[in-house]
């Protein structure tokens, strides 16, 4: 639980905050290829000259890749596709990225606060509230969302059925018609070099960013989102917000008639920002 | 004497009310993240007010907004190879802020997820880099101090984007909650939204609650 305040405690909102290092969607590529890795060589029999592979369901039909895992040096398992897409390869998708979200175990925490109110990696959450009319929210996402939403051509307000929807269609493609499919887009040509560098794992991203949410932060399946880089025209970025609250720890003068200051005050102790040369001035003014 | 006292006094009192009257205009963020390392320099009204309580100041605009590659961890091997990771930043800083007393300014280091995903060692090597370039006042002429150099925390991180999006959507300031209070009161404006939060090494929420819970 996070007071977030602003000049002191005149502005000031209770907010729940939680961040989970290791759950971005980057980390968690790492996790599903490594685990896709062990998992092959299971089954591999020492000493084979056989190349390990796996069918890897969150990789288009049509396409494979060379994934290593540390736990085996040296060697190169290929991930395959299915030869031809799944119809259910969304689902399949999720089936194989759900064990990695939920990989430390949530009993004592749905023990202690019960399910509902349990996100991930253990971690308490309260009920989904975002404003004063108490029962309902709104959420915005931010950052990587933003690619999210591109890949699966969302409106910037969008439901997580239509999310759904979107991903199913995407998944169930073969890798040949996923490049024709966002080369029609204009994809290659975006100015965000991860839409393309990140093809190949599309599914695997839109499959992550499903679970996290739904079964994650326990958003509703029909729930509305608004993801976008902007807002009024300006880059939504947490430094706005790390420099509101940087301005509002800074010393502040009173106006008076006739001059521009008659006084200098200090606002919180915790203040960031020491001048020490102008405060020993102003200890001479006083 | 103490005529000259006073005089003495009085000249460090105009020329540190002007430091403040300065420094409440600009304000420089470094954010290292995975990618790269984001330069933004804001604005905002300087802190100069009319009634004993101050209103919320908030930043009016984001004149500059640029990154540079790669992550700031793979460049720390010595303190000339920071410094040249760091001055296309800085000097692009300079640049924008022509005419502006640039000790006034001041500017601040803020890693994120990467740099705390990296071992405890490795990370506090990095920052006590960053320190130590942006420390020296030949290289870096802005408004610094050690402990304006940090690796936020992934909470710290949600907070900041949940009051940014609200800012930005006019919601933030016009809605107080008296938290101590039962009362809520709402006086115009849009309402509260919660962020939900991704990059490529951590993912982060954070939403208004309506009680201790």
């Amino acid at each position: 639980m996070f007071i977030y305040s602003l000049a002191a405690v005149r502005s000031s909102w209770r907010l729940y905050a939680k961040s989970f290092l290791g759950f971005g969607y980057l980390t968690m590529l790492q996790s599903h290829l490594t685990a896709s890795v062990n998992d092959a060589m299971k089954i591999i029999v020492p000493g084979s000259a056989q190349v390990p592979f796996y069918l890897d369901y969150c990789y288009f039909a049509g396409y494979a890749a060379y994934a290593a895992s540390d736990k085996y040096p040296g060697v190169h398992v290929r991930l395959t596709g299915p030869p031809i897409p799944a119809q259910d390869q969304f689902d399949r998708c999720l089936a194989v990225v759900g064990p990695l979200l939920f990989a430390y175990d949530n009993s004592y925490c749905r023990e202690v606060y019960g399910d509902e109110y349990c996100s991930i990696n253990g971690a308490y959450q309260p009920r989904l509230t975002s404003n004063f009319s108490g029962n309902s929210f709104q959420f915005f996402g931010t950052s990587s969302f933003v690619l999210v939403w591109k890949i699966l051509l969302l409106p910037e307000t969008a439901s997580l059925i239509e999310y759904h929807d979107n991903a199913e269609k995407l998944c169930s493609m073969t890798f040949s018609q996923v490049i024709d499919y966002y080369d029609s887009h204009n994809f290659f040509s975006d100015p965000d070099e991860e839409l393309s560098v990140e093809l190949p794992n599309y599914c695997y991203l839109v499959s992550y960013v499903y679970l996290l949410l739904t079964d994650g932060f326990r958003f509703p399946p029909d729930a509305v989102i608004t993801v976008s880089p902007a807002i009024n025209d300006r880059t939504v970025t947490w430094t706005v917000g790390a420099i509101m609250h940087e301005i509002n720890e800074f010393p502040w003068t009173l106006e008076s008639t006739g001059s521009h200051t008659t006084s200098l005050h200090r606002l919180m102790s915790g203040s960031l920002v020491r001048l020490s040369v102008a405060f020993s001035a102003l200890a001479l003014c006083k | 004497m103490i005529r000259r006292l006073l005089l003495t006094a009085a000249f460090f009192c105009t020329t540190a009310e002007l430091i403040y009257a300065q420094l409440a205009s600009y304000g420089v963020i470094l954010d290292a993240n995975t990618i790269g390392t984001q330069l933004s320099i804001f604005s905002w009204k300087p802190r100069v007010f009319a009634t004993p309580f101050p209103e919320v100041s908030l930043p009016t605009s984001e004149t500059v907004s640029v990154r540079i590659t790669p992550f700031i961890g793979d460049v720390c091997q010595s303190s000339s190879d920071l410094s040249d990771y760091l001055s296309a930043l800085i000097n692009l800083a300079k640049e924008s802020l022509v005419g502006v007393d640039l000790v006034t300014v001041p500017i601040y280091f803020k890693g994120t997820g990467q740099l705390r995903e990296m071992h405890l060692n490795e990370s506090q090597y990095v920052l006590s880099m960053v320190r130590m370039v942006l420390s020296d006042a030949t290289f870096n002429p802005f408004y610094f101090e050690s402990n304006m150099a940090r690796i936020i925390s992934g909470e710290e991180q949600a907070a900041y984007t949940w009051a940014a999006v609200n800012l930005l959507r006019n919601a933030l300031i016009s809605v107080s909650d008296m938290y101590n209070s039962t009362q809520v009161v709402v006086t115009s404006g849009e309402p509260l939204v919660g962020i939900v939060d991704l990059t490529p090494t951590s993912t982060q929420i954070a939403f208004w609650v309506p009680a201790q819970v």
